[in-house]
């Protein structure tokens, strides 16, 4: 603001300019549902948030309930208030259902580490029933006939493969080697050729593949990593298809040691054939390690 | 999913995945006797009818996550099953008069029996389960048991939470208090675990299933406020049950705690009191007095802005649940229920 005094000379005088508090903020808030729940988006740190939003959520709830009122793009749109806004009662609901489902997410955390090796004893055993050994059985038998016929084919064609093709048929005969028991991550290793060992030990791997149709399965990894915190995206069709659904069935289970991994690969009956690719991940450091790829035929 | 539509879309879905739950469900109710005190007693919830929410929501969120509705319907006939169950204890817990527009259990047969009844449909809530080997396999069908213990328990702790309420005539409950009850009592069995459970089916256990607590929560909060609203100012032939048995109950409903905040102090004293009179010996009179404090202190009002709130930010987080996933019916039905929540009558 200025104003003139009487002078002959015009006088700019600055008033005494009321300022709003800094937000406390050291990082940019990028993602509305992750600032909601009190954490930063993955790649974003230093958020002053730890746990409980302090920011309350805009609701975008009118205090009549209207079709269309409770809508997302009123919730994500509309500016946070600053912090000495008064929270309503809408937004204070909101924060407080978001506080208490971490809280419940956390409690379910802490319970799964609890319970986790007790739930491995059980499905182990289970796995020994006979109902399920057959059933296991079935799908193996499936994959082994797959795998034997793939592998003449591959031998019929291979000598007509440029020189320096990859040799398909080392993959085979590790998928063999895997479905003959002895799942070992030696033989898979082989089959992508670049599984590495975690701090200087060795890491096996077992694959276990439920699918009517034959599938191949190929389990990268490029760095070392702690097994126990291996973990896999859902697999994304590689031919860009939007109509093609991400195959969702997989699932790492490391081993109380940390020696070894088991790949459980569970194929939907209308999953659409084709080649699916998922990140393999460190979900403590939040790094890629790898990769699982899925050529799933028709 | 444009709005508007929402009410046809869950309509048509919970009549369709209703019915089939149905058809499997009564299989599981055993022909035997004895008849007259247990058996023909076990089918008499079930048989009422209901929106069938429970079930459909996991089917849907199975088939959304590209998997099959059949290898997910014996898991959404334990759900209803154990629904039914709980549904027995509470109206005994909570002297309730009608469920689904008839006398309920122990109204009819007596408090001993109902219990028994009860019991009974807990246990045969788990024989499905069970069968789930056969189409799951072991290790998953472990998994959907773990997912069930949790749901249970959490269900017990929030009606613990809520008798406690009330046997202690407790003076002070926040509404940060209330909405935990709700995610216990009324959210993992109502929308989080039949969520949970659905996608996990159709992943093989794969499935991050944090993001559906989420968005259940809010989903069944929403669900849980509109139910405490209707129960004041519903139609009573839809509803279902008696109208304004929460005040004679004493619930700590949203409205109650805004009451309870915003009164004086003669005003809150006289309203401990009434609080402290067993349902059956609360005078009409006092009724009708925290029915017009309700209205004096614009409580429906902010129950209803809260609802929508809650309503809202499920729609935030339905779309967290399925980022990745393709457009489909199943996954329009389930957006859709964020806004149905809070019109239905």
């Amino acid at each position: 603001m200025a104003t003139t005094t009487r002078d002959s000379e015009p006088k700019v005088v600055k008033a005494v300019r009321r300022k709003r508090t800094a937000p406390e903020r050291t990082a940019p808030e990028r993602n509305m549902t992750a600032m909601l729940r009190g954490k930063s988006p993955p790649g974003q740190t230093g958020s002053r948030r730890g746990g409980a939003p302090s920011m309350p959520v805009p609701p975008g709830a009118p205090a009549q309930p209207r079709p269309g009122a409770a809508n997302a793009a009123n919730a994500a749109n509309v500016a946070p208030p600053s912090p000495a806004a008064a929270e309503t009662a809408e937004h204070r609901a909101v924060r407080s259902g978001y506080e208490l489902c971490e809280a419940a997410i956390r409690r379910g955390q802490e319970a799964a580490k609890r319970f986790a090796p007790n739930l491995a004893d059980v499905t182990s055993t289970l796995k020994e029933a006979p109902g399920a050994k057959e059933a296991l059985g079935m799908a193996e038998g499936a994959l082994r006939v797959w795998a034997d016929l793939a592998t003449a084919w591959m031998r019929a064609v291979m000598p007509l493969a440029p020189a320096g093709f990859p040799d398909p048929l080392k993959a085979m005969e590790a998928l063999r080697e895997a479905l003959s028991g002895e799942a070992s991550g030696h033989a898979t290793g082989q089959a992508t050729g670049h599984a590495t060992a975690a701090r200087g030990q060795a890491i096996s791997f077992a694959v276990e593949v439920l699918s009517a149709r034959p599938a191949r399965v190929a389990f990268e990894l490029s760095r070392e990593v702690d097994v126990a915190a291996l973990a896999v995206q859902p697999l994304q069709s590689l031919d860009r298809d939007p109509a093609k659904p991400a195959l969702l069935g997989v699932e790492l289970h490391p081993s109380k040691d940390g020696r070894s991994v088991e790949i459980v690969v569970a194929i939907a009956g209308a999953q659409p054939p084709g080649r699916y690719l998922g990140a393999v991940y460190d979900k403590v450091s939040g790094t890629l390690v790898g990769g699982l790829t899925i050529d799933l035929k028709a | 999913m444009a709005r508007g539509n929402s009410g046809h879309i869950v309509t048509e879905v919970l009549a369709e995945y209703g019915a089939r739950a149905r058809s499997l469900l009564v299989t599981y109710l055993p022909d035997a006797e004895p008849r007259r005190y247990l058996y023909d007693l076990v089918a008499d919830y079930p048989s009422r009818g209901g929106r069938a929410m429970r079930p459909s929501l996991c089917l849907a969120t199975a088939r959304a996550f590209g998997g099959s509705a059949e290898r997910a319907l014996h898991t959404a006939v334990s759900i209803e099953l154990f629904h039914n169950a709980l549904l027995i204890h509470d109206d005994v817990e909570d002297e309730s008069q009608t469920r689904r527009g008839k006398p309920t259990m122990h109204a009819l047969h007596g408090v001993p029996v109902a219990v028994n009844v009860g019991d009974t449909l807990t246990l045969l809530s788990l024989r499905p389960l069970f069968d789930n080997v056969r189409t799951l396999g072991p290790r998953l069908t472990m998994r959907i048991v773990e997912e069930t213990e949790r749901m249970a328990r959490e269900s017990a702790e929030g009606q613990a939470l809520e008798l406690g309420w009330r046997m202690d005539n407790k003076p002070d409950v926040s509404e940060t208090d209330y909405l935990e009850m709700v995610l216990k009592k009324t959210c993992w069995l109502a929308c989080i675990h039949p969520m949970r459970t659905g996608a996990l089916i159709a992943t093989n256990g794969g499935h991050d299933v944090d993001p559906i607590l989420r968005y259940g929560f809010f989903l069944g909060a929403a669900f849980q406020i509109q139910d405490d609203l209707l129960n004041l100012i519903g139609d009573a032939k839809s509803y279902g049950k008696e109208l304004g048995g929460d005040l004679y109950e004493g619930k700590r409903t949203l409205m109650l705690i805004h009451v309870l905040q915003q009164a004086t102090p003669a005003e809150r004293e006289r309203l401990l009191r009434f609080l402290a009179i067993p349902r059956a010996e609360k005078p009409e009179s006092d009724v009708r007095w925290l029915r017009k404090r309700m209205d004096a202190y614009g409580a429906i009002e902010h129950a209803r802005s809260v609802a929508n709130a809650m309503s809202g930010a499920a729609t935030v987080e339905i779309a967290n649940v399925f980022r990745g996933v393709p457009a489909s019916r199943d996954r329009d039905f389930l957006e859709a229920l964020a806004t149905w929540v809070i019109e239905r009558t």
